[in-house]
């Protein structure tokens, strides 16, 4: 990836079209969903029962929807810690169960022009297999920007 | 805390008020939710207003508006979009509209989080698909009301 040049106040703006590598989370187990319920609030115990999971027809237990977007936090921090997301959306097209991990990719989309100009990158969340669990989009701005 | 029945739309969807609630980035919270989803540093976690979404009065609040249905809430989409960040150890109110649309038959809360002087901090969405559940014995099972 080759940073563009600085365009204002020394900030420097990714290009259309990099992408970050892809980062590895998990496996997430049933201590981390459980940590995560936890943490959030949120005890459905579909994400903490496998016979409930089961009794669902899932074949074990989905980690939350929550915990897969959170990701796309640290995995953006560790490509450019130098900016701020302002917006995160995400859609979740799949169930991730328990005992796997997920890998987060992001590819810059857009520079919205403005001051200072704003990033827009595409995130995925893939699952085991390789399925495509949840797509995202993250706006970000160079760090300490006055909104 | 105030609650609030809007009135019901004409289209069929009913809606809910909740708020303003206080609510706070008690830094123990904050950290035990950064822990959870890998993250570092420390900064509030864009995702943290999640752990307010989960507020029994709520929770309560969506019981209430399906009505005994019996169903799974599937987490559609959700989103956040920010004016200013969220510190530690601070004070903010929220407020939350739940609407629910049987056509859909989709729920989406909307909730805005502010600082205690009314500055805006963050509006955050989230739309859960419901899924009928009617199988015998379901935690999620609800009986219907008379």
């Amino acid at each position: 990836m080759t940073p563009a040049p600085a365009s204002q106040e020394g900030a420097i703006y990714p290009a259309i079209g990099d992408t970050f590598p892809v980062l590895t989370f998990g496996p997430i187990d049933a201590s981390r969903v459980t940590a995560y319920a936890a943490a959030s609030g949120d005890t459905n115990p579909l994400h903490l029962d496998p016979a409930v999971a089961q009794s669902a027809g899932l074949p074990a237990p989905p980690i939350h929807g929550m915990l897969m977007m959170g990701c796309f936090e640290p995995a953006l921090r560790e490509w450019r810690a130098d900016l701020c997301v302002i917006r995160l959306s995400t859609k979740f097209l799949r169930p991730v169960f328990s005992g796997t991990a997920i890998e987060i990719s992001g590819r810059v989309v857009q520079l919205r022009d403005g001051q200072p100009k704003k990033i827009v990158v595409r995130l995925m969340a893939h699952g085991a297999g390789g399925d495509l669990a949840a797509v995202g989009e993250a706006l970000l701005v160079p760090a300490n920007t006055e909104l | 805390m105030q609650e609030t029945l809007e009135p019901t739309p004409a289209d069929g969807r009913a809606g809910r008020r909740i708020g303003p609630i206080p609510v706070r980035t008690t830094a123990a919270d904050v950290e035990a939710f950064r822990a959870s989803i890998f993250g570092a540093g420390a900064a509030v976690p864009l995702t943290f207003p999640m752990r307010w979404l989960a507020l029994p009065a709520i929770a309560a609040a969506v019981a209430e508006l399906l009505q005994g249905a019996d169903w799974i809430p599937v987490h559609e989409a959700q989103s956040f979009d920010y004016d200013r960040p969220l510190t530690m150890d601070e004070n903010y109110v929220m407020t939350v509209d739940i609407e629910a649309s049987p056509a859909s038959p989709r729920l989406t809360l909307k909730a805005s989080i502010a600082t205690p002087r009314a500055e805006l901090c963050v509006r955050v969405e989230t739309v859960l698909r419901l899924i009928p559940f009617k199988q015998e014995g379901s935690p999620f099972r609800r009986e219907a009301s008379a």
